[in-house]
């Protein structure tokens, strides 16, 4: 039972963290994007929208992933919580390592794109 | 947020879940002598909450892809290509998460299942999330190769 609770604190605290980062990021990277697309922001909004999805989709797919990463009989002898924490600690490090991985990457690959202006600008 | 789950994009997914999640508990009121069927019980219930989550990501997913696609010229062309190329991404990732139903040894506890759902679920997002950053990558490429 006490292993069911740490995997739900882990999904919940991951979960939040993620959907936190990733609107704080949509935020302050519309204007970033709309500035690449020279000012066309219905462009800025779509590739926005689809880098979201992605991110999502990628971030909570690893954080599944690496709920199976458990190692409960690690402490097994061990009174107390001890396996649960070193399970929370170590997961939601990887969480935010991965989620400072994505920011990066994505900011590089923006960085370096320079779409062509299109006939209407 | 209403709209979205009476869109009948989510019949399927939903019904999916419903059927996983009601399921066991009418097994539980009829059948109270039927000890040996209990025992798959949270097989059953883990495989039909996967397979609804799965199908809701997958199908939200391509809804959100065929809506939010990149604006180019030629729209009508455009929209159908992606329509067949989102249709076709989802049947594989169906088709991968209805095999992977196979891998590994069925749950009996909660704790089990929490841990099958979540692997094969982490697996499908991350396809899906590949799937969504590769159509992205395309179509940020065909605009930074577009002509003046």
């Amino acid at each position: 039972m006490l292993n069911l609770i740490t995997y739900i604190a882990y999904l919940v605290i991951s979960l939040l963290i993620t959907f936190r980062v990733g609107a704080l990021l949509s935020q302050n990277g519309a204007v970033f994007l709309t500035n690449q697309t020279h000012g066309n922001e219905r462009l800025a909004l779509a590739i926005n929208n689809l880098l979201l999805i992605g991110y999502y989709l990628i971030n909570i797919g690893y954080i599944l992933l690496v709920l199976n990463l458990n190692d409960f009989t690690l402490y097994e002898n061990t009174p107390g919580m001890d396996n649960q924490l070193y399970f929370l600690t170590r997961n939601l490090g990887l969480v935010t390592l991965m989620l400072g991985a994505m920011h990066m990457l994505l900011l590089y690959v923006l960085a370096n794109w320079h779409p062509a202006k299109s006939d209407q600008e | 947020m209403m709209k979205l789950l009476t869109t009948r994009f989510l019949h399927l997914p939903l019904g999916m879940l419903v059927v996983g999640l009601v399921t066991p508990p009418a097994v539980t009121l009829l059948a109270t002598e039927a000890e040996p069927f209990m025992v798959s019980l949270p097989y059953w219930m883990s495989c039909w909450i996967y397979l609804g989550l799965s199908l809701m990501a997958i199908r939200l997913t391509c809804l959100r892809l065929i809506e939010s696609s990149v604006p180019t010229r030629n729209c009508t062309a455009e929209q159908t290509g992606v329509q067949a190329h989102v249709r076709t991404a989802e049947l594989l990732i169906m088709g991968v998460a209805l095999y992977s139903l196979n891998w590994g040894v069925a749950p009996t506890v909660i704790e089990e299942a929490v841990l099958f759902i979540s692997m094969r679920l982490g697996i499908t997002l991350l396809l899906l999330g590949g799937v969504v950053m590769m159509f992205t990558h395309i179509k940020m490429r065909d605009l930074q190769g577009a002509k003046k």
